[in-house]
Parts: structure tokens; C-alpha cells; sequence
């Protein structure tokens, strides 16, 4: 039972941290794209570097999202076939989708890592931002999505001890 | 390869792995059977989906849609739909039609409609003497009207995958929108006459006052169409004001503008963006190992051989397209299917907004078609009645989508550019 409160807090603490991201993120984007559109329109110039700051946070926002998703179980599954499985099988299934998310989020962390290395000394053409950061945006991303499955798989084994 | 991710694919949709996961996975380990080295692609193509900057008009588009649809507004445009057909027989059931059309001008996904809708309406046609059955179809079915209506988060999908103008695509789903829109509506009607469904009160307001009170929000899809149309903004700057004006509205107008309202909303909205975002991404690498095999390009010799006609591709193209959306939700389909499709379509000379406008159309019919069908899943939860009880009443919305799937498919007037 430890073991499951801690997985349902922690997970509680990277959905709220998520959120927050999410929204700071997304007020910053519509600010910076705003004032670039009046740039755009109104003063009748671009703004470069206005314009370039929401793109480079345009991928730190989606991640965020996606972890939000995925704490709020809202990525899309086809369950016709569990749900018309017995509670015992459905189970397991959930609990091996679960296993197939760590595995998927491991590999994805580690060829990051490895493309980072390659690529990752590559700059912004404007205010020279290096683009490692949407590398470590990627996996940090699908990070937290593998601990929240791992947070999942922690809970289904607790709940399926006598 | 491809036969091994779609092999795997179906696997490990049947196991319930979510669909995003299922495309990597698959992605994975198609990969790993010919080429492990060439793992390197996936994080690639998820980057290269994450820096694709026109992506951000999803979010603010879905923001918009939230904001509007959570304060008074929404509630405005309730009464306004009520309002022009509450009175007639079956009112209350054509007000659900005439809302999801007034709501697709302000949301831009099928699925956010059905909530926002089937919320209100369900329970309120119940109450009326409305069977659940017919009110979760008609929630379900009525509720992808909103995304032939701009803004459409479908038809920036399709954009995304075939190079063609938003602005063409948003202007030319508003007519076969309206056309199933008066055919819900039709249908709404002869279904009441027939089975006794009672006339509605109408709305308390009066119809002036209700369209005074609701013009904010109307207005915004005709700006959305007028200013994309004429190039006056791009598809991010035109999301980004229409969060600026519901903002504006909903601060100056409504005056039910609060930080909490606004928070809640972003959240909403990011959490959507999240799902919507993560199927973009996962689609790359499974498109990258087809372009390597060139699927798309034996599929078009293999069907330009076999079929020949294009009356017959077009067909086969939208059975395809029903059995794909009768298993897979809007995005995904969309995403796997365009990149197929487009290139057959150029091929034998259909347009590709028309194109566009058929698939989304096509794949809209999905979203009710059990067992897996998105938006009959929300309304049946909202109704609480099974999704097999809702069959008998969603034949009548089926046969006349179908039959506008056919005009759209072979007129090419009905999809305006």
C-alpha cells in the first residue's frame, strides 16, 4: 500500500507540475505571438526575435502536454476488445499497455541521447538559442511519461496483492 | 517493413495500448527487423514534428473554442440554437443541430462539441420525454458538423499532410457543413412527426435578443474565414487573435472573464493539444519507413492498374476510409491515410481540398460507428445507455452522411475554394 500512495503522489506532483508548465508556457507563447502580430500589422515590421522565442517554446509546451495527457489518461486507446474481456484479463492488459510505455520511453530517451550527441550543437538562426534544448525537451518529456507508467504498473501490482 | 508495422500496429491495438504508443512501437520494431541502426530516426521525426511552428495554431484554436464555450457565451448560443427551432416539433432535438453548427464556428473538434454539448442537451431532452437512445445518436452524430465548420482542427491536420491552404480548406467545408446541417435538421423533424417526440417551449429569450446576445460569438468564424481568405494572417496569427477576442468578449462583453476560468481553460486545452500532438508526432517515423518503401507510390500505380476509372478509386478511396474510421479515431487516420491518398488523388486529377473535405467528412462518420467511435462514446456515457441500443436510431444520420459523403466525393462544386 507504500508503495502505491507513493506512486499516486508522485504522480500527483508531475500532473500538477505539468499543468503549471503548461500554462506559463502557453500564456508566453500567446504574449510573444501577440506582440509579434501587432510588430507585424500595426508598426507595420517584423519582430525576429519575437518571433523566434515562441517557436522555441512551442516544443517545451507540447511536451508538457503530452505528459498532462498521459497523467490524465486522455491519450486514445481502441478498447473495444478489453473492455469485452473479464476484469482479470483486462487487468493484465492494462498492466502490460503500461510495460510497453516504459519500453517505448526508455528507447526513446536513449536514441535522444544518442542523436543529441550528433546533433545537438546545431543554433537558432536568430538569437542563437543551441537546439539541444528541444533534445532534452523530448526527454524529459517521454521521461515522465515512462515514470508515470511505471507509477501505474506500481499501483495495478498493489492492488493485485491478497 | 510496412507489413511488420502494420502487422504490429494491429496487435498492439487490439491489446489497448494507446494509439500513439501503438505507432512507435510498431515503428520500433519494423525498424529493428531491417535496419537497427536506422532507430535513430524516431527521435528525429518526433523533433521534427515538435518544431513545426504552424502546429501551434491547435492549442490556441482549442483555447479559443474553451474559453467561449465554458462562460456565458456558450450558454448565449444555447439559447440562440433553442431559440430558431425550439418551438416546432422535435425542437429540442433540432436545437441540438443548429448548436453543434453555431459551436463549430467557435471549436474546432468533434469530441470537445459532444461534451460541451451533450451536457446540456442530453439531460434537458430527457427531461423532455426525448428516448436516451436517440439523444446520445443525435449528440453524437450532430456534434461533427462542428468540424466541417472553421476553425477545424481536422482540416489543419489534412493541411498538415498535403501542403494545401488552410484558408481553402476551412472555406470549403462550410457548404457541406450547412448541407448537414439541414439535413439533421430534416431529419430531426420527420423522425418527431413520426414517433411523437414533443414540441419544446423554446427559448425564454426572445429570438432577437438571443441573436444580439449571441453575435460575438458568430462572428468569430466569419472572421476566422474572411481574414484567412483575403491573406490578411497567417493560420497561427488568426488562432492567436481568436483567443485575443474571446479574451476580449468574454472580459468586456460577458464580463465572466476570470484567472481560474482562463487557467482552466489553458489546461483543457493543453491537455487536448497533448493527445493531438503526440499522434502527429508518432505518425513521422511510421510515415518515414512507408516514403522509404515508397508505399505511396506503388499504392497509386497499384490502384491506377487495377481500378483504372477514378469514379472507382474515389469509391474505393472512401471505403478505405469508412473501415479505417470505424477502427481508428480522427487525427491518426488522417495522419496515415493522407499521406497515401494525396498523391493517388493528384494522380488522377481530384483537388485536393475536395480531397480534404471528403476525408474529414468520411472519417467524421467514424467517430459514430461503433464499436470505436469517440464522439457515441461520450454521448452514451452522458445519456448512460449502451452504444449498441443507439444503432436503430443512428441509421436515419448514417444513410444521409453517407449520401453527402457521395455528393461531395463526385461534385467538386459543393466544396467551395
Amino acid at each position: 500500500m507504500r508503495l502505491a500512495a507513493a506512486a499516486h503522489w508522485l504522480e500527483d506532483a508531475i500532473g500538477r507540475a505539468c499543468a503549471a508548465a503548461a500554462v506559463a508556457l502557453g500564456v508566453a507563447i500567446f504574449a510573444l505571438m501577440l506582440l509579434g502580430i501587432a510588430g507585424r500589422h500595426v508598426l507595420s515590421r517584423g519582430l525576429p526575435a519575437v518571433t523566434e522565442l515562441p517557436e522555441q517554446l512551442f516544443g517545451w509546451f507540447v511536451m508538457a502536454s503530452i505528459v498532462l495527457a498521459a497523467r490524465t489518461g486522455a491519450h486514445v486507446a481502441v478498447e473495444f476488445l478489453a473492455l469485452r474481456a473479464g476484469p482479470v484479463w483486462r487487468h493484465r492488459l492494462g498492466m502490460l499497455a503500461q510495460c510497453l510505455t516504459v519500453v517505448l520511453c526508455a528507447t526513446v530517451v536513449w536514441t535522444v541521447a544518442r542523436v543529441a550527441a550528433i546533433a545537438g550543437g546545431d543554433r537558432s538562426p536568430i538569437l542563437g538559442i543551441p537546439t539541444l534544448h528541444f533534445h532534452l525537451a523530448l526527454a524529459l518529456g517521454f521521461g515522465l511519461v515512462g515514470v508515470l507508467a511505471l507509477c501505474a504498473l506500481a499501483r495495478g501490482a498493489a492492488r493485485e496483492r491478497p | 517493413m510496412t507489413l511488420v508495422l502494420a502487422l504490429a500496429m494491429a496487435v498492439l491495438l487490439a491489446a489497448a495500448v494507446p494509439i500513439a504508443h501503438s505507432m512507435l512501437l510498431a515503428a520500433a520494431a519494423a525498424i529493428l527487423t531491417r535496419q537497427p541502426s536506422a532507430l535513430l530516426v524516431i527521435p528525429q521525426q518526433l523533433m521534427q514534428a515538435m518544431q513545426t511552428f504552424p502546429l501551434v495554431a491547435i492549442p490556441f484554436f482549442i483555447l479559443a473554442g474553451a474559453l467561449m464555450l465554458s462562460g456565458r457565451m456558450g450558454e448565449h448560443l444555447m439559447a440562440f440554437a433553442s431559440g430558431i427551432v425550439g418551438r416546432h416539433r422535435g425542437g429540442l432535438a433540432q436545437a441540438s443541430v443548429v448548436a453543434a453548427t453555431v459551436f463549430g464556428g467557435v471549436s474546432g473538434s468533434a469530441v470537445a462539441a459532444a461534451s460541451a454539448l451533450g451536457a446540456t442537451m442530453i439531460p434537458w431532452q430527457r427531461r423532455e420525454g426525448y428516448p436516451a437512445p436517440f439523444c446520445a445518436a443525435l449528440n453524437s452524430t450532430a456534434a461533427t458538423i462542428d468540424i466541417l465548420i472553421p476553425p477545424s482542427i481536422p482540416l489543419i491536420l489534412y493541411a498538415l499532410v498535403s501542403n494545401v491552404s488552410i484558408g481553402a480548406l476551412f472555406f470549403a467545408g462550410i457548404l457541406p457543413g450547412l448541407a448537414l446541417m439541414v439535413g439533421f435538421l430534416a431529419l430531426c423533424g420527420w423522425l418527431a412527426r413520426r414517433r411523437g417526440y414533443p414540441r419544446g417551449a423554446g427559448s425564454q429569450v426572445p429570438l432577437g435578443r438571443a441573436f444580439w446576445y449571441a453575435s460575438p460569438a458568430l462572428a468569430m468564424p466569419v472572421f476566422i474565414v474572411v481574414t484567412l481568405r483575403f491573406g490578411l494572417v497567417t493560420p497561427t496569427e488568426i488562432a492567436v487573435l481568436a483567443v485575443a477576442y474571446a479574451l476580449v468578449v468574454s472580459g468586456l462583453v460577458y464580463r465572466d472573464l476570470s484567472w481560474g476560468r482562463v487557467r482552466a481553460a489553458l489546461v483543457a486545452a493543453a491537455t487536448t493539444t497533448g493527445v493531438v500532438m503526440l499522434v502527429i508526432m508518432a505518425a513521422g517515423p511510421a510515415g518515414w519507413i512507408m516514403t522509404f518503401e515508397r508505399i505511396h507510390v506503388l499504392f497509386t500505380e497499384w490502384a491506377l492498374a487495377v481500378l483504372q476509372e477514378k469514379w472507382l478509386i474515389i469509391l474505393a478511396m472512401n471505403l478505405v476510409m469508412l473501415a479505417v474510421g470505424t477502427f481508428l479515431d480522427l487525427p491518426p487516420a488522417i495522419l496515415l491515410l493522407g499521406p497515401v491518398f494525396v498523391p493517388l488523388a493528384q494522380a488522377i486529377g481530384l483537388d485536393l481540398v475536395q480531397l480534404g473535405v471528403m476525408m474529414v467528412l468520411n472519417l467524421a462518420i467514424g467517430l459514430y460507428t461503433p464499436p470505436v467511435g469517440t464522439t457515441l462514446f461520450v454521448s452514451c456515457a452522458i445519456a448512460k445507455v449502451r452504444m449498441g441500443d443507439t444503432i436503430r436510431d443512428l441509421v436515419p444520420f448514417f444513410l444521409f452522411s453517407l449520401g453527402l459523403l457521395a455528393l461531395v466525393s463526385y461534385v467538386p462544386a459543393l466544396t467551395l475554394k
